[in-house]
């Protein structure tokens, strides 16, 4: 019957089983202590390329934002004031422009109609 | 308290504990020094922090957790691999045939929150305390889980094949 390793022989045996080599100790320690000058400066190269990035997206955005405005608005729709003529009927923009539509020709003269603009073009 | 004593004592406690969470020796160098040179920074920003133990423990146990995550996504890429290099690494075959294996072996078939707690206390060397704090605990269950973990673990190391069952499992 063997005998079972008491707790304490337990941790013994896995600390001596997991224990590094000095070197390697000495080498993380020494790397972490000269952390000490890289850090600044990665600290510096991190804000300056969050800056450079922020400022693309600020660009991105705001190009974005002007392709995206509303084309300019449609023209305002202008009303139309029509008055009758004896068998004329004038038609008259709010600017000022008009058309006058006669009667139809009698028949065997043409069957056209005149349209005339009159006022600024 | 003074860095470099702190920093030199830490060092060979952080990398035990790694190497008892990962199993290598290249990831357990790697955690230690993220986690010695995050405590450096820290000291050198703002002061020592209330426990330097607490607080680079707290970073390996991050970082193991990941290592291990990444090395089971990885696993089936690194099977392949295996097979076309048709044998271990050099590295691996040293390790195998070293006590370290047996020891390993026999801590990854505890409990995870015994083993969690176990490799706090031996080769973390923290309090119970700590421990608790650490593995969201109380110090009577860390307590428990320790006693536990270190029972079942010299049954383990105390059975004769144990070393070879796992090796060929």
């Amino acid at each position: 019957m063997h005998e079972e390793p008491e707790p304490l022989d337990v941790d013994a045996r896995v600390r001596a089983a997991l224990a590094p080599d000095d070197q390697a100790a000495r080498r993380i320690v020494a790397r972490a202590l000269a952390a000490r000058e890289a850090a600044p400066r990665r600290r510096r190269q991190a804000a300056l390329a969050a800056g450079i990035a922020a400022a693309l997206l600020v660009a991105a955005g705001a190009r974005l934002s002007r392709s995206r405005r509303a084309p300019a608005p449609p023209p305002r729709e202008q009303s139309l004031a029509v008055s009758g003529q004896g068998r004329m009927v004038v038609v008259e923009r709010e600017d000022g422009r008009r058309w006058i539509v006669g009667p139809p020709a009698p028949a065997g003269h043409g069957g056209y109609v005149i349209f005339v603009a009159s006022g600024r073009e | 308290m003074d860095l470099e004593a702190v920093a030199a004592a830490l060092a060979p406690r952080l990398i035990a504990y790694a190497l008892a969470r990962t199993g290598r020796r290249a990831d357990a160098e790697d955690i230690a020094q993220e986690a010695l040179t995050a405590v450096v920074r820290r000291w050198r920003r703002e002061g020592p922090p209330a426990s330097p133990d607490a607080f680079v423990f707290a970073i390996a146990r991050r970082r193991a957790g990941r290592a291990n995550a990444r090395r089971a996504l990885a696993a089936p890429l690194d099977a392949v691999r295996h097979v076309a290099q048709r044998g271990p690494s050099v590295e691996e075959a040293a390790v195998g045939r070293s006590a370290l294996a047996e020891v390993l072996a026999a801590i990854r078939s505890l409990a995870r929150r015994d083993r969690e707690t176990l490799l706090l206390r031996i080769a973390g060397e923290l309090d119970i305390a700590s421990i608790a704090a650490l593995t969201h605990s109380t110090p009577a269950a860390a307590k428990m889980r320790l006693s536990r973990a270190r029972r079942r673990l010299a049954a383990l190391l105390s059975e004769p094949d144990h070393a070879r069952r796992t090796r060929t499992a």
